[in-house]
């Protein structure tokens, strides 16, 4: 078989959007020849992609309201962890203390910071990771 | 005028929420790319990979020294992400394919990405009426007699419009140079049935 198949019909038989017995023409002479080929899976790239989902924008306020969470518990954990009189309020009142950052206070947060607060004076590093990442579970 | 991404980064440290919100929304598009293309995820799927890679972002970007570019690091981020939602997934049939997609380099994973940014970028560059046709035959998988229909164009034009839009589209995304020898040969190409 000689020559190329036109341009147009390779893009078509990619898109599957040409008669089932011209298919198997184009098909059978992709196998022989290379460039006709290479134009084929160039399309078969393009088309994949054009039938990829993409982000949904009535999703986006969900998604934003959650960074927004993560940063203000990122704010909190920053406190936390710095000053000694701020963990002992938390101690006293984590849900308060999750809202004076405006962070909804999650059973599950409430939980995890119930056990930071009860970590024994001399823990170490390790010990307190491992709870913070709880902590942003519990978001 | 947006601020470039060290200024944002900077922002951002300092727990600064507006430069969060322009941080997720620059990037979202290469996040939810990756787990669709790179993973092969859906689109409830990839929206919660896209929410979860938004807190691991918040949670680790103290980390994130300025060493690299910002977009690598953010694609490692969520490729991580992907991964721990599909390790967290019950295995089922329909999870085989993403599974498998998780033991691709994240180098891979990443180039799949940029294509999908790349293709989407070349769309817009495109004439209305090619980016309404080749959204509707293929993100939107419509009908051709709904296509026909939407755009105003008889039924039997739809396939041509398609084909002559993938063709635009190809050029732009191509360098001229390599397939012009090809565009000349296709001038005088042959049907196979001939």
């Amino acid at each position: 078989m000689e020559g190329h198949v036109p341009e147009e019909d390779i893009a078509l038989a990619v898109a599957g959007v040409i008669p089932p017995a011209e298919a198997v023409n184009i098909e059978a002479h992709l196998t022989a020849c290379a460039q006709c080929a290479q134009a084929a899976a160039f399309y078969r790239g393009i088309v994949e992609v054009l039938r990829l989902p993409r982000p949904v924008d009535q999703t986006r306020p969900a998604i934003h309201d959650r960074l927004r969470q993560g940063v203000r518990l990122r704010r909190f954990l920053d406190r936390l962890l710095t000053e000694p009189g701020w963990l002992a309020e938390v101690r006293r009142d984590p849900r308060s203390a999750l809202e004076r950052f405006q962070i909804q206070p999650t059973p599950q947060l409430v939980a995890a910071l119930a056990e930071i607060g009860d970590l024994p004076q001399e823990h170490d590093g390790s010990q307190i990771d491992e709870r913070v990442n709880k902590l942003w579970l519990g978001l | 005028m947006e601020p470039a991404d060290d200024t944002l980064v900077q922002r951002c440290l300092a727990h600064d929420e507006e430069a969060w919100a322009i941080l997720l929304d620059r990037y979202a598009g290469y996040i939810y790319a990756i787990a669709t293309r790179g993973f092969r995820l859906g689109p409830q799927e990839a929206e919660e990979v896209l929410q979860e890679t938004a807190l691991s972002l918040v949670q680790h970007l103290p980390s994130y020294r300025g060493r690299g570019p910002l977009r690598a690091w953010i694609g490692a981020v969520a490729a991580n992400a992907a991964r721990q939602y599909l390790r967290r997934r019950r295995p089922t049939r329909e999870v085989l394919t993403p599974i498998e997609a998780a033991d691709l380099p994240d180098e891979t994973i990443l180039e799949r990405a940029e294509e999908v940014l790349t293709v989407q970028a070349a769309l817009q560059r495109l004439p209305e009426e090619c980016r309404m046709v080749l959204e509707q035959a293929f993100h939107q998988q419509r009908q051709y007699a709904e296509i026909a229909s939407a755009l105003g164009i008889p039924q039997g034009t739809v396939a041509s419009r398609i084909a002559r839009c993938l063709l635009r589209l190809r050029r732009l995304l191509e360098p001229e140079e390599e397939i012009s020898p090809r565009r000349e040969e296709n001038r005088s190409g042959r049907h196979l049935k001939e």
